[in-house]
Order: structure tokens, then sequence, then C-alpha cells
């Protein structure tokens, strides 16, 4: 589809907070998980607030690169499990392409300026 | 005499100081003294406990009362005690001990964001008190003094509220100049 590729690059550069969120939705989550896992992934590099965090999920269920598939009850607390759509992953499969291409030039560069 | 366990203590903050006011919520939970309630934004009720090294971070929230329990409950998964609102303003805290500068906005943007809906709300009463104005000063009807007084105390809001917008626009360019954490 064209019109979802279209779209997908208009969303492109990501902050790295909406990165950190939309690759932990390759499984679906809810905020906690999502909190847990980016501090897990990122060997505790990153982490995210849950302002952030927060405004972040708003932000992609209204643009539509996220649902809320249902809730998770957890502690006599309901917690709203999110989950990537096809917008979604797209987005995050150009932006992992965009990044790699940047990192690939970067590292060619600074491999021939080391390397003298 | 009996040990006092609550005050409550008026203090006026304007609403581009909201750091100025968690510096003194700190302070206060440094004494011992715990927000537990806040009242038209300006009467702050403590309660004496434990003097206790706390985080405390406002946030000004976008207002949709529909989805309240998923926002308060991703800030306390995350280990943040909401304490109290007023108006859209969310009041939070959490202890100090495992991580010595917690924040409730890890990045610039969503900073930013938070400034830009304070701003949102602070424009809106600048212009409609701008057009509140042009009305007073186009009415036919002249009352005095009365009028005389309305006409002062309308532009003197006007005044104030555009002090909050310049505030505000330096408070977001500071964040965009300042680190990114």
């Amino acid at each position: 589809m064209i019109d979802l590729e279209s779209k997908a690059r208009a969303a492109l550069p990501l902050t790295e907070a909406a990165f950190y969120v939309l690759v932990s939705l390759v499984e679906p989550r809810h905020g906690y998980g999502i909190m847990r896992n980016v501090s897990s992934i990122s060997g505790n590099r990153a982490s995210l607030g849950p302002g952030t965090l927060y405004g972040a999920l708003t932000h992609m269920v209204k643009s539509g690169w996220i649902v809320r598939t249902g809730e998770q009850e957890m502690e006599g607390e309901r917690r709203k499990i999110y989950a990537l759509t096809e917008l979604g992953r797209r987005i995050l499969i150009l932006e992992t392409e965009r990044l790699a291409a940047l990192a690939e030039i970067g590292r060619r560069i600074l491999g021939d300026i080391t390397g003298k | 005499m009996s040990e006092q366990t609550s005050k409550t203590v008026f203090h006026f903050f304007l609403t581009w100081n909201d750091e100025r006011e968690e510096r003194w919520f700190e302070a206060m939970a440094g004494r011992g003294w715990h927000l537990a309630a806040v009242k038209a934004g300006m009467f702050f009720r403590f309660e004496k406990g434990e003097p206790r090294d706390m985080a405390y971070r406002l946030d000004y929230s976008s207002g949709r009362k529909a989805d309240r329990g998923e926002y308060l409950g991703i800030f306390k998964a995350a280990g943040w005690e909401h304490v109290a609102a007023w108006s859209h303003w969310e009041y939070f805290r959490t202890p100090k001990e495992t991580d010595p500068s917690p924040e409730i906005f890890t990045d610039r943007p969503s900073r930013i964001s938070k400034y830009r809906r304070i701003m949102a709300f602070v424009l809106f009463f600048f212009f409609f008190g701008i057009w509140n104005t042009g009305n007073l000063l186009r009415s036919r009807v002249r009352f005095g003094w009365l009028w005389d007084a309305a006409i002062i105390l309308q532009l003197l809001a006007v005044v104030i509220l555009g002090y909050g917008v310049f505030r505000l626009a330096l408070v977001i360019r500071k964040i965009k100049q300042g680190p990114p954490r």
C-alpha cells in the first residue's frame, strides 16, 4: 500500500523514546512492561519516565501507530495492553533501516580516520 | 503541648515557576512535612512524619478524564505516588533513595510538550482578555468608576497573562538549549 508507505516515511525520524516504545511493542505489552523492557534491552542505558511514556502512548494511539488491544488485571489494577499496527510496524522497520544506514556511514568514515 | 500533625500553608506560585514549587515540597519533606492535599492551587496541606529525601514532580495533564486510570497507573508502576491534583496539575512524589534524580519526563520533547500544554491554557485566557477588553471599550454603556475599574482589572489580567506567555516561552527555550535529559 503506497499510502501506508508514505505515512510511515512521514513519521521519521523518531525520537529515541518513540523508537524504544515501538521496538518494545513488537510483543504486546502494558505500560509497565514497556518501561521494564526498555531498561532491559538497553542494558539500563535508557529509561522512560512515566510522563514521557504516557505522552508517547497517547500520541501513537491517536496517530494509529499502535492500538489498545485489551486490559490486564494486575495487583488490583487494570493495565491497558498496547500492540503495533501495520503502520507502526512499518515505521519501526523504516527507522531501523535509516539508523543502520547512518551508522554504517559513520563507522566507515570513522574507521578510515582511526585507521590512520 | 501536643505536637502539630498537620498544617495548611498558603503559597502563591505562578505557572512557570513549577520547578520552584517542586523544590519547596522537597525542602518541606526534608523537614518531615509531607504534602497531603492542594486546594485552589495556593493552599497546601502538609502532614507531619519522618524527614525523608523525596523528589516531587508536577505534571500538567491534558485533561482527558476517561483515561485517568491508565495515566495514574503508569506513574504508579514507575514508582511515583500520586499525592494531589488541582485543576490540570498533578502532583507526584517518589523517594530519592534508589535514584537520586528521578524524572517523570526523560527527554526534551516530552518536557517541552508539558509547557506547551500550559502555554495553550494561558494563551486562551490572554486572547479572551484582549477580546473582553475590546468589548468593554466599545460598549456604549459606561458606569463611571465601576467601568473604569473593570477596564483596569481586565488590562492588568492581560498584562500578567502576556508576561506568563513570555516566561513560558523562555522556559521552553531553556529546555531546547539545555541537556537532553
